[in-house]
This record gives C-alpha cells, structure tokens and sequence, in this order.
C-alpha cells in the first residue's frame, strides 16, 4: 500500500525537489520589497526550469491545487493543504510552507493565465489594462523575462474578453491572431514561442497600445461606440485612423440600426430555455431572417454608395462583422453608453 | 441566416452542421461547381486566404485538413469571434470541396504542379497531368526525353520549355540536376 506522506515529509520532499539550495528559513523572515523579489526571483526561475517536459512551475501550483482559477485544493491528498496536517507543523516549518504556498499560489496563477494582484507581486497599479503605465513600464525594463513574457500574455487574454464582451469584434480578433511580422510567428503561449522575451512582450504590447489609442482617438472625435466599431468592421480590421469616406457609410448604417433595427428582433414568441437556434419557433426565425436580410441589403446600398470596389463584399468578414453587429442591435444590444449612464 | 452568437448554440458540432446548410456556404458551394477546372488554384488561394496563418490554420496541419476536428479546438479556445471563424470555416470546407474533386491519387502538392505545368502544355489540364504521372520515379535523362517527345508532338510549348519547365520540376523536386543540364538535354 502506498505510504500516505506526512506534512513534514511532504513539506521536505517539496523543498528537495523544488526549493534545493534555498534558503527558506532566512527567507521566510523577509518583509515589503525584499519578499517581492525573493518572490519573483523563485517565480522567474520556476517559470523557467523543466523536468521533463513541464516546467517546475506548473508541477509545483499542481502539488497544491487544480487548473482552475480560484486556486482550488487538488484532490490528490496533500497533508499540507489541510488543516489537520498543517498542525503538525513547527512554527518555523509554517513559516517555510506559507513562503512556499506565496510563490506556488504566483506560479499557478502566471502559468495558468490567471490575472494576480499586481500590487503585490510586482508593487504597481492594480490593473492588467494597457493604460496602467506602471505595469507596461514594469513589464518592458524587468530582468525577470519570464514573468514580463506570462504576464503581458495574461494582458492579452484579459484584452480578448473585454473586446469580446463589449462586441468589439476586429479588437477581439485580432489579439486572438496576433502575429509577430518580425519573427514570422504567432504569439502563442509563452512557453510555446521562439519569440525573445522582450520582442514578445513588445508585441503583445504595441498591438494592445494601438486598439487603444484607436478607441480613444474615437472618444476625442467624439463618435458613439457603435459607430466606431461599424467603422472598423467596415474595414474588417482595427485601422490606425478614421477614413472620412469610411465613417460616412459607417454613419448611414448607424442611422438605419437606429431607426430600422434596433429592438426589431426582440420577440414575444422568442423561447429563452431553446438550446440551439432549431429550436426557436418558425416565426421567430422567419422574422429574425427577413429583418437581417434587409440588413444586408442596406449594406449593399451604402457599399455602393460610398465604398469603392471590393469593399464588403457579401463573403467578407466585413460583411460578417456588420451581420452580427446587426443582430445584436436587433436584440436591444445597441447605444449601451446610455444604459451605462 | 445563421445566428452570430455563441450562446444560441450546444456545440461546435452544431453550429458547423448549421454552417454547411448557410446561405454564405451554401452559394460558395454553387461557385466551386459552376467554376472550371482552370479556376481549382484561384479558389484554392482564396480558401487559404479565408483559413489564415493564425492557430485555426495551425490546428487544419495538425488534423491533416479534417473541418469538424479543428473547429471543435478553436471553438473550445474561445478566442474568435463567430465571424472570423465562420469566414474561416467556409476557407476550411472549400478546400475540403476542392480536395474531393482532386483526381484520385493526387495529393495536394501534385494538384498545384499540375496547375503550374498547365500553361505550358496550352493550358490543357489533362495533358499536364499526363505527364506528370508519367515522369513519376524517372531518371532525369528520361524526363528531358519525354520533354522532347511532348515538345515535337506540340503538347508542350516550344518557348516554355527551357526555364519556365525546368523551374516547375526543380522546384516540386522531380527534376534535381542544374538549369544547364536541362538547357543541354532539352533540343
């Protein structure tokens, strides 16, 4: 029968394994900024070191909990994770774990992409938004290049699901498929790039950087939200400036929504339990069918009347783009600044 | 029309199955028939414009180009937009259309030598292929004497058959020996 390990052997076998050469006794006495680096120096090294086709990290955070944000107790036994075992521990064995579960509970959260508390892992603004200077200041000098690499590649996660969120589809899109000309390469996973550590958190960065100045440069003009985003879906992609021409069209469809489309697909005989679109009554799918096709005609009529040749094209992602965002106007999802007010 | 939100339905498997009976699909499909067998590269070139260089592209390599597997895994990712990957899905089912139309036993790198020998057999498909099969596993001799075999005959043409041929075959791998070689073999 396998011998279940107390807390202490556990607590050693951990530190064997992950913490040789260590000093955690001395360490565990360190306070403020000289814990932080102790902190992020085991972190950078975790991130870093592998045995056999993981990284240290990812094996420690997996010792103590799932892959789940929350920092969920695994269900292996671990008799240092539980209260009972945790009281068989001396003080200064304590000590030691409460350091070791500090830099695990980082680990796990870096690996797994999960956003941390920026303050106290690195000692800046709390917010993994690319405004916080302090962050982007932090991420591009660090000489810890791991962490900069896992963390700018939370930011980008992060930036997906507001776009996403906020229906900013070429936004979304293009973090999801952001692409390294430089290196010919995706952005991928930090530990699946041959991208350098800092030309990767350049990247993420610069591309984050851009779709913000974008939007806030849409804010400065003064234009609605719906309409720079029909302006960008127009283009199909997020653009680095506003085209009169662009914006115009962009304005005629805006005003159609307004007074065609919005609200037009909330429907009584809508069924909220359906769990897929078949489900939905005929007459729900009727409608909804004949109010975007004359979308979709609308959109036709402004193509020609201020597009030039090739833009929009029915089988574009353009097309597409302005489709969803028709439907979603459709469902009352439109003008959401007056809500937010 | 399909419907552009997530939430309205159960699973990857559903949505692609709604996609294959779409109108955008659908009258893709009615342009890959209608279309020639001289038009196979162009629509090719568009179906992996649409699939792009992102992890979708990446995901069609690794399942040896299966749709329903690689949209299960970006769905699962839930990064794209439904737009994206549907125009995304649509390049997906084109090439998976274009690759049932490839003559059995042509591979996909064969198909796109056949296009690129094409003009220099007078844009007669066929006999492109022809010759291609036939020079399967020859010497380089062998090749250059079938070139000249098929240049007396008038199948290929006699001012593409110095660089414009030797460029194909050297490229795709068939014909491994210099520019000189062939200029001297070839009459």
């Amino acid at each position: 029968m396998k011998q279940i390990k107390t807390a202490k052997e556990m607590l050693e076998q951990i530190e064997k394994d992950f913490f040789k050469e260590v000093n955690l006794s001395e360490a565990s006495k360190l306070e403020g900024g000289e814990l932080r680096d102790f902190r992020l120096a085991q972190v950078e090294r975790l991130l870093t070191e592998e045995h056999g086709s993981a990284t240290l990290a990812i094996q420690l955070s997996d010792m103590f909990w799932t892959a789940d944000e929350g920092r969920k107790i695994a269900e292996k036994p671990n008799p240092l994770t539980s209260l009972q075992g945790q009281q068989t521990l001396m003080d200064e064995e304590m000590s030691r774990l409460r350091l070791i579960l500090d830099v695990a509970g980082l680990c796990h959260d870096m690996i797994l992409h999960f956003k941390f508390d920026l303050k106290e892992a690195f000692g800046v603004k709390n917010d993994f938004w690319v405004t916080n200077k302090q962050l982007v200041e932090w991420l591009t000098t660090t000489a810890y290049e791991r962490i900069a690499m896992h963390t700018a590649y939370i930011m980008k996660k992060f930036a997906i699901s507001v776009y996403e969120y906020g229906h900013y589809q070429p936004a979304q899109d293009e973090l999801a498929e952001l692409y390294s000309t430089e290196y010919h390469e995706l952005v991928r996973d930090p530990d699946r790039t041959k991208i350098p550590p800092r030309a990767y958190v350049k990247t993420i960065i610069d591309a984050l950087q851009q779709i913000e100045r974008h939007w806030q440069r849409g804010r400065r003009l003064k234009l609605r939200p719906d309409l720079v985003m029909l302006h960008d879906e127009i283009y199909g992609v997020v653009p680095r400036l506003f085209d009169k021409g662009v914006l115009a069209a962009a304005q005629a469809l805006y005003d159609y929504m307004d007074k065609e489309l919005c609200g037009r697909l909330v429907l009584k005989e809508y069924n909220y339990n359906a769990t897929s679109w078949n489900d939905q009554p005929e007459s729900v799918r009727r409608t909804t069918t004949e109010v975007l096709n004359r979308f979709a005609d609308k959109v036709r009529e402004v193509r020609a009347e201020y597009l030039s040749e090739d833009w929009v094209t029915d089988d574009s992602l353009s097309f597409s783009y302005l489709m969803a965002h028709a439907q979603r106007c459709g469902s009352g999802l439109w003008r959401e600044e007056d809500d937010a007010q | 029309m399909m419907s552009s939100n997530r939430g309205d339905y159960a699973s990857a498997s559903e949505w692609i199955s709604v996609l294959r009976q779409d109108e955008a699909w659908l009258s893709q499909q009615q342009r890959l028939m209608a279309s020639a067998a001289t038009d196979v590269s162009t629509h090719r070139d568009d179906a992996v414009r649409r699939i792009g260089k992102g992890e979708t592209f990446e995901f069609w390599e690794i399942y040896g180009h299966q749709v329903e597997p690689v949209i299960s895994e970006v769905w699962e990712i839930a990064e794209l937009s439904l737009p994206k990957l549907k125009i995304q899905a649509i390049g997906m089912l084109s090439m998976e259309w274009i690759e049932q139309q490839t003559p059995a036993g042509f591979s996909l790198q064969q198909q796109n030598v056949v296009e690129k020998l094409k003009p220099i057999f007078y844009g007669q498909i066929e006999d492109a292929r022809a010759f291609l099969v036939s020079i399967q596993g020859m010497k380089p001799t062998q090749i250059t004497d079938k070139v000249n075999q098929l240049v007396s005959e008038r199948k290929i043409s006699d001012m593409s058959k110095h660089r414009d041929l030797w460029k194909v075959l050297h490229d795709c791998g068939i014909y491994d020996k210099s520019e000189s070689n062939w200029n001297m073999q070839v009459k």
